[in-house]
C-alpha cells in the first residue's frame, strides 16, 4: 500500500490542531480567544469552534429538525463567523453573536425549504392554532410522565412528541422558545441575539409555549 | 430583581384574566396580591388549573429534551473546512 505522505502529513496537522477539548483547549477566556482570533491566531479560532460547535449544532437541529441541515448550518455559521470576525464589536458575548448568525442561516434555510415545498404560510397556521384554547379532547390536560408506571418509556415518547411539535411552531416563536426554554438564555440575551425588544421576546415566548401546549394536549393524551 | 408589572386589582379574576397573565405568572413577574387572586381562582376553576399545569409541563418538557452530540463525521468535516480557511487558502475572505 502506498501512503500519500503529503496527505497524511496534512491530516496529522489538522488533527494536531483539533484535539479533544478536554486535552487541548487553551485555558483562556472567550474574550481573550476572540482577541487572539481577530489577530489571526488560528488556534484561538479553532478553540472557539470546539467550545461552541455542540451548542450551534443543537440550535440548528432544533430549528430545522434535520441532521443534514443542522450540519450545513453549523459549517456555514463558523465560516461566516470567521469571515466577519473583525466586524464583531464585542458589545455582546461571542456566543450570542454566533447564535444570531446560526439563527439567520437556519431561518434562511427554512424559508428556502418552505418555498420549495410550496407550503401554506406557517405564520397563518400559527395564528389559528394560537387562537383556539384547544383542549385536544382531553380536558386540557398534559400527562406528567413522572406519575406513569412506565416512566422511562413514557418519557421517551413524550420527548419525541415535544420534539415533533416544536417543528410545527412558527419559526419566529420557535427560535425564542429554543433560546429561552431550551438553551437557558435570559430574556435580555434572547433580545440581543434576535435584535428585538424584551417585550417582543416575552410575547413570542408566550405564544410559542401556548402553541406547543395546544398541540401537545391532544397528542400526549394518546400516548 | 425583575420589575413586577402593576395591574389594576380586580375583586375576582376571570378565566380570561388568568390566561392573559399566564406568562407573568410563570416568569415570576407578578405582584403578590395578583398571585393570591390566581391561586384563589384556581381553587374553584378546573379549566384554569389544567391550563396552568399544562403550561408548566410544556416548559418542563422543553428543558428535559437532551442535546445531540455533533456526529463525528460532521465534526471532522467542520474542522477540516475551518483549517482550510484559517490556514490561508481562503484567508483573503477575512474581511478587514
Amino acid at each position: 500500500m502506498v501512503v500519500d505522505k503529503e496527505k497524511f502529513g496534512e491530516e496529522k496537522k489538522v488533527y494536531a490542531l483539533f484535539q479533544p477539548p478536554e486535552k487541548k483547549l487553551l485555558p483562556l477566556s472567550e474574550k481573550e480567544l476572540v482577541r487572539r482570533a481577530k489577530e489571526g491566531d488560528e488556534r484561538a479560532f479553532a478553540d472557539l469552534v470546539q467550545r461552541y460547535e455542540k451548542r450551534i449544532y443543537n440550535l440548528a437541529y432544533r430549528m430545522l429538525q434535520n441532521a443534514e441541515d443542522a450540519a450545513d448550518v453549523l459549517q456555514e455559521t463558523f465560516l461566516r463567523a470567521f469571515r466577519h470576525l473583525r466586524k464583531f464589536k464585542e458589545k455582546s458575548s461571542f456566543y450570542t453573536w454566533l447564535y444570531r448568525i446560526a439563527l439567520n442561516v437556519s431561518l434562511r434555510k427554512l424559508k428556502k425549504k418552505k418555498r420549495e415545498e410550496g407550503k401554506v404560510s406557517i405564520d397563518d397556521i400559527g395564528e389559528s392554532r394560537l387562537a383556539s384554547r384547544s383542549d385536544g379532547g382531553n380536558g386540557g390536560e398534559i400527562p406528567d410522565y413522572e406519575f406513569s408506571l412506565e416512566a422511562e418509556m413514557k418519557k421517551r415518547r413524550i420527548i419525541e412528541a415535544v420534539h415533533n411539535a416544536l417543528a410545527e411552531v412558527p419559526p419566529e416563536w420557535r427560535s425564542v422558545v429554543i433560546l429561552r426554554d431550551m438553551e437557558g438564555l435570559s430574556n435580555e440575551e434572547v433580545a440581543d441575539v434576535l435584535k428585538i425588544s424584551i417585550p417582543a421576546v416575552k410575547s413570542r415566548l408566550h405564544r410559542g409555549r401556548v402553541f406547543l401546549r395546544n398541540l401537545l394536549v391532544g397528542r400526549l393524551a394518546k400516548l | 430583581m425583575k420589575k413586577k408589572r402593576e395591574r389594576p386589582l380586580k375583586k375576582e379574576l376571570t378565566c380570561q384574566d388568568v390566561e392573559s397573565i399566564l406568562f407573568e405568572y410563570f416568569d415570576k413577574e407578578i405582584e403578590e396580591k395578583i398571585l393570591y387572586q390566581i391561586e384563589r381562582h384556581r381553587m374553584s376553576c378546573v379549566t384554569c388549573t389544567k391550563l396552568i399545569k399544562s403550561y408548566r409541563l410544556v416548559i418542563k418538557y422543553l428543558k428535559i429534551i437532551g442535546e445531540e452530540d455533533v456526529p463525528e463525521v460532521v465534526h471532522r468535516k467542520l474542522l477540516m473546512r475551518i483549517e482550510d480557511v484559517t490556514s490561508g487558502k481562503l484567508k483573503s475572505g477575512l474581511n478587514p
